[in-house]
């Protein structure tokens, strides 16, 4: 399973590698002081992960599933749901597979900045740059496991626009989504200014962590009662 | 009419490997299976035939725990398939293909293999070799770039591979040419005479049942009309044609429809469709009552065999 959910994820993960490559390619161009890349990476980065993360959820074996007039269903559904395996590890697996694609995706990413512009290297340590990708982590799994639930209700299509649109709905900062998990960590990272910072880290990484879990929970009790 | 069949007669020789009792399944506003009943023997090739939407595939899905019945219940192996860690049990030791021979896109012939081989440790790789050849699949070809014959054929090569102990084949054929069709039917039947394979089929190909299956269950509207092996229901299943003599006078007349004709112990009347000049009767079990009452109303009687063809049509309503 970890080879088909692997087979799924593969051309997403490099479709958002060139994805993150033309946006690296843009930030890197020029040289600014450092107040802009704090700009730049507690406001693009986050998003452009969060992206990365929805598109790497989609595909599981619900979103395969289409029975509106015009559609057909997929065509691996049967034969997947005939394995003997139960439909909560298959759920797991994927979801597994596309976090840690994800999670590869983050680190690389952040590594191409850290090599490619030396202000960053001035600018941050390396511990301060990991608890910055840490808050950033934890924001993204809470995107990835709202795409990967909506992938247990919606087709594949819907299911993009659907998380997209709530993750941008909370990145974008609906007053009602201020306090919301993930407004919450990568605000209090350490790009931000807050004098009650870790307190508001943890605090972030504790909901970021519990919401996730809750929807991955979610995500698999809504699969192992589908009708297929 | 259509009478609902008696319980498997010659079919209880052998030991049950499904079980299915009374299940009742739904899709929204539409009744899929309503009241489902069906025994199949171990070791035999079962035919599953109704006309389409008749719920051959809802029995197949609630069977692999695709779908769940409303009500009733249902054993494949003596597990029961309502079971989410039973139902993996049961696909465990069951190989698939389902009508639209679905298989995994992305992958390669090699792929598809290699990941069902990993679930499977009693794969039969010589088995393997042998129907990659027969079938001339190309290893490293995209699974999405196979023809439909061609699709057919892997999902078949993986299904028969797996060391199963139960096949469910949702109209394997379809998609095969004449040869590969004949080529895998005689796979089928060398397995089950080999290994004790049972192999649960769901087929329009009338003619390839009638070769291969031992036994067979029609459906239709979510129910089993008929349920037997095919040698039984060959000796046993009679239509009696009835005719008015062109020689009665007409004082003598009577109709036909508005006599009750016997039925003996043990006998079904599977279809009846008498007017007042005439008619059929299709019954299982013994007709000579039924000639007896109509010859001795002055009609001409003929009793004939039924080929499973007009067996099917009629009790389908296709054609009656």
């Amino acid at each position: 399973m970890w080879y088909k959910s692997w087979v799924e994820v593969r051309w997403r993960l490099v479709l958002m590698a060139l994805l993150n490559t033309f946006i690296a390619a843009l930030l890197l161009d020029d040289a600014v002081p450092a107040a802009v890349w704090r700009n730049r990476l507690s406001g693009n980065l986050p998003i452009v992960f969060a992206m990365n993360a929805i598109v790497l959820a989609g595909s599981g074996i619900a979103s395969q599933l289409s029975q509106r007039p015009g559609q057909l269903v997929h065509p691996s559904m049967m034969f997947l749901l005939s394995m003997p395996i139960t439909r909560s590890r298959i759920v797991l697996v994927r979801q597994a597979v596309g976090a840690i694609a994800s999670l590869v995706l983050m680190l690389a990413t952040m590594a191409v900045y850290m090599a490619a512009a030396s202000e960053l290297r001035e600018l941050f340590t390396l511990a301060s740059c990991a608890l910055f990708l840490s808050c950033v982590a934890s924001a993204v799994l809470v995107a990835y496991a709202v795409s990967a639930l909506l992938s247990t209700m919606l087709d594949q299509l819907w299911q993009t626009y659907g998380a997209l649109a709530l993750v941008a709905a909370v990145l974008g900062g609906f007053p009602a989504a201020r306090f919301w998990s993930v407004t919450l960590a990568v605000n209090t990272s350490v790009l931000a200014t807050s004098t009650n910072m870790w307190s508001h880290v943890i605090a972030g990484l504790s909901v970021c962590a519990a919401s996730s879990a809750v929807m991955v929970w979610l995500s698999v009790r809504i699969v192992q009662r589908k009708q297929f | 009419m259509t009478t609902p069949p008696a319980e498997l007669r010659d079919s209880d020789r052998r030991a049950p490997l499904i079980v299915l009792k009374d299940l009742h399944k739904r899709h929204g506003d539409t009744v899929a299976l309503r009241g489902l009943s069906l025994t199949v023997p171990q070791g035999a090739i079962f035919a599953l035939l109704g006309p389409n939407g008749c719920g051959k595939t809802t029995t197949i899905k609630l069977l692999l725990g695709m779908a769940r019945a409303d009500s009733g219940s249902g054993t494949v192996f003596g597990l029961r398939i309502d079971d989410e860690r039973a139902s993996v049990a049961i696909r465990q030791r069951t190989g698939f293909v389902s009508e639209t021979k679905e298989l995994f896109q992305q992958m390669d012939v090699q792929a598809t293999i290699r990941l069902v081989r990993s679930f499977y440790p009693r794969w039969d790789t010589a088995l393997e070799q042998r129907l990659l050849k027969e079938f001339a699949l190309t290893a490293n070809k995209k699974t999405s770039a196979l023809s439909k014959g061609m699709r057919a054929k892997l999902a078949l090569l993986v299904a028969c591979c797996r060391g199963a102990d139960l096949l469910v084949l949702d109209e394997p054929t379809d998609g095969l040419d004449p040869a590969a069709a004949e080529q895998l039917l005689e796979t089928l039947v060398s397995m089950v005479a080999d290994t004790g394979l049972t192999v649960l089929l769901s087929s329009h190909q009338l003619h390839e049942v009638e070769r291969v299956a031992d036994g067979l269950a029609i459906m239709r509207d979510g129910i089993v009309v008929l349920h037997g092996e095919l040698d039984e229901l060959r000796a046993r299943v009679r239509k009696v044609d009835v005719r008015r003599s062109i020689d009665q006078s007409m004082f003598d007349r009577v109709s036909f429809a508005d006599t009750t004709f016997p039925v003996t112990d043990g006998t079904t009347v599977m279809h009846s469709a008498m007017s007042r000049d005439g008619g059929s009767v299709l019954v299982r079990g013994e007709v000579d009552e039924i000639a007896t009452h109509y010859a001795a109303l002055g009609a001409e009687v003929s009793v004939h065999a039924v080929p499973l063809r007009e067996l099917f049509l009629t009790l389908t309503n296709v054609h009656t």
